[in-house]
């Protein structure tokens, strides 16, 4: 494989790396803005988006090396950052699918680790500084953020006690500005990493065959186009959203009310730039993550999902060794053969990313439902809308006087699980089945039967607005049989009197 | 192995320091704002008169001051951010 091929490649996956960098720590920023309310989902990813491209160009202080003397810049190929990055995407995606908040920085260390140790050996690899910049930085930045949050909470509450009406809007406020203000400190980190990892792989590629339009020399600051690609790639990542994580982040752990997060960016914003500017780096995600349990301690132990938290401080614990292994078998496995290896490796990680994104599919979170739950699931059936019999909740007032206690019995429809939930007003009317051949419609009403299903919609003549936004889902499959008709139509259709079942059906006159 | 415990040390007090005065100080803010003894419940209705007017508005003075100083420490904070990388960029660093 020649060398221009190769390097494309590798710069490839590093963007691709970026973006899940990105919308795996979306959540860093903006995870209690939303959860309290302080932006919408869609807003909050806008705007932390372009915090994040602008902190990537903000940032050419290019980092002279990826590693953090972790190993042996000297000796990195194209081929090891390649086997790194597959390691580090694929353990992003592996806890993005958890909704695990897990550092990235620490997958692409590991994984670096890992490639390494197989390609070059241990004498390559500098396990001192594993601790320093590695296990250390990650017990020190939730202890600490977490304290910080833990006391500000403290005092927000204290002063929103004399206040009659609550006083927690202008926390609300006030959140819209800290959020930005970890964005784009994020951007101006994370961007950077990545165009440090491109410049090492132009670097790296040079040294093999000089002369390209793309080479660069040691130590030099990236080119235009990296620091464009690497903050366009952050932005476009943080933009898609992570929701999965943001849910954890933002629910999953504490319920956050709007002083509570306005504590946690606060705290987590001093953490990130005091880190910064006395040279000692946390991780952006550990920090916030420390600061939500340190927030919900703060009201009440109870407030914090021991559950969560501990699912999460595991999943600290096995990034660097799991990266690591994956980032080894990557490296092992691009060495076999020419090139069949690495295009082996490249196949194997769009293969696994795409099993990952069906898994996550199964339980979708999404901008729309990302603060309905705090739970995130990736097995299991999907989770049931609440049964509710036809004569109970919503619709009763309309059921209970069309169906008589008597008749429910009776009728075949009666022992079909029927459950309701709010839908969105139909945008267009769907042509309704005919009542099947033998079938009576219960007199009075106006009975529709789907195809494939026992559930029914009813309406009555005494009731003629249906309450448009609640349809009928089968609750055994979750699949929406029908939705109902809007006010006016169900008056326009309904008959005058009330002993002729509605000519919707056809059939049922 | 290198840890630097000074840096360690420096970053967990301003952390610790600098956050609980951000949130104090908005919270001051809010309780002055929250507080006033004229604040009427609705936009448009009489905040009081006389000493309570008066001081309703000694309130709003003072919680407004004091979110313009949690304004300011914010802009600080962005300002760190920029002037670190923009100095870096042009070399001053």
């Amino acid at each position: 494989m020649s060398i221009e091929i190769m390097v494309l490649i590798v710069v490839v996956t590093a963007l691709v790396f970026d973006f899940t960098n990105g919308f795996h720590d979306s959540a860093n920023a903006m995870a209690t803005a939303v959860s309290t309310g302080a932006y919408r989902p869609k807003q909050a990813v806008l705007l932390a988006a372009v915090m994040n491209l602008l902190g990537a160009c903000l940032s050419t202080n290019v980092a002279k090396t990826i590693s953090h003397g972790l190993v042996n810049d000297d000796l990195i190929t194209p081929q090891i950052v390649f086997a790194a990055l597959v390691g580090a995407i694929l353990w992003n995606l592996f806890t993005w699918l958890l909704g695990l908040p897990s550092s990235s920085s620490h997958a692409m260390f590991g994984a670096l680790i890992g490639a390494v140790l197989v390609r070059l050996g241990p004498s390559a690899v500098y396990g001192g500084n594993i601790i320093s910049y590695i296990l250390l930085p990650a017990l020190v930045a939730p202890l600490v953020a977490g304290t910080a949050s833990f006391l500000a909470t403290k005092v927000a509450y204290r002063s929103i006690r004399d206040i009659p009406k609550g006083g927690k809007k202008r926390f609300r406020y006030a959140q819209r500005a800290s959020s930005l203000l970890v964005a784009l400190s994020h951007g101006t980190s994370d961007g950077q990493k990545t165009m440090g990892i491109i410049t090492m792989v132009l670097v790296a590629g040079t040294a093999i065959d000089p002369g390209h339009w793309w080479a660069a020399e040691s130590g030099s600051d990236p080119h235009w186009w990296v620091i464009l690609a690497a903050g366009f790639a952050i932005a476009l990542g943080t933009y898609s959203g992570g929701w999965r994580i943001m849910r954890t982040m933002g629910k999953g752990m504490a319920d956050i009310e709007a002083p509570q997060g306005f504590a946690v960016e606060t705290s987590s914003m001093t953490a990130i730039l005091a880190s910064a500017h006395f040279g000692f780096a946390l991780s952006t995600t550990h920090v916030v993550s420390g600061a939500v349990i340190g927030t919900g301690l703060s009201r009440t132990p109870d407030e914090v999902r021991w559950k969560t938290a501990r699912n999460m401080a595991i999943g600290w614990l096995l990034t660097l060794p799991a990266s690591a292994l994956v980032g080894g078998a990557a490296a092992f496995l691009a060495e076999q053969g020419e090139y069949a290896g690495f295009i082996a490796v490249l196949v194997l990680l769009v293969a696994a990313a795409l099993a990952i994104k069906v898994l996550a599919g199964r339980h979708h979170v999404s901008a729309e439902n990302v603060t309905d739950s705090h739970e995130v699931r990736v097995f299991g059936k999907a989770a049931e809308p609440p049964t509710v019999p036809p004569t109970q909740g919503a619709l009763a007032p309309v059921l209970a006087p069309a169906l008589p206690a008597s008749t429910l019995p009776s009728h075949p429809l009666a022992a079909t699980p029927l459950a309701l939930t709010r839908l969105k007003p139909p945008k267009k009317k769907r042509k309704l089945p005919p009542v099947p051949d033998g079938q009576e419609p219960l007199p009075g009403l106006e009975v529709a039967l789907p195809e494939d299903s026992g559930a029914v919609e009813v309406t009555g003549p005494d009731n003629p607005d249906p309450v448009p936004p609640v349809g009928l889902l089968d609750a055994a499959t979750g699949k929406t049989l029908r939705r109902a008709r809007k006010a006016e139509d169900a008056a326009a259709a309904a008959p005058s009197g009330a002993s002729g079942a509605s000519g919707r059906n056809g059939g049922a006159a | 192995m290198t840890i630097n415990w000074l840096a360690l040390l420096q970053v967990t007090v301003v952390t610790i320091v600098g956050a609980t005065a951000v949130v104090g100080l908005m919270s001051l803010a809010n309780w002055l704002l929250g507080t006033a003894p004229g604040e009427p419940d609705e936009p448009g209705e009489d905040a009081g008169h006389g000493h309570v007017a008066a001081r309703t508005r000694l309130h709003r003075v003072a919680g407004y001051a004091t979110i313009g100083v949690v304004a300011a420490i914010i802009a600080g904070g962005l300002y760190l951010i920029v002037h670190q990388h923009v100095a870096r960029l042009l070399g001053l660093d």
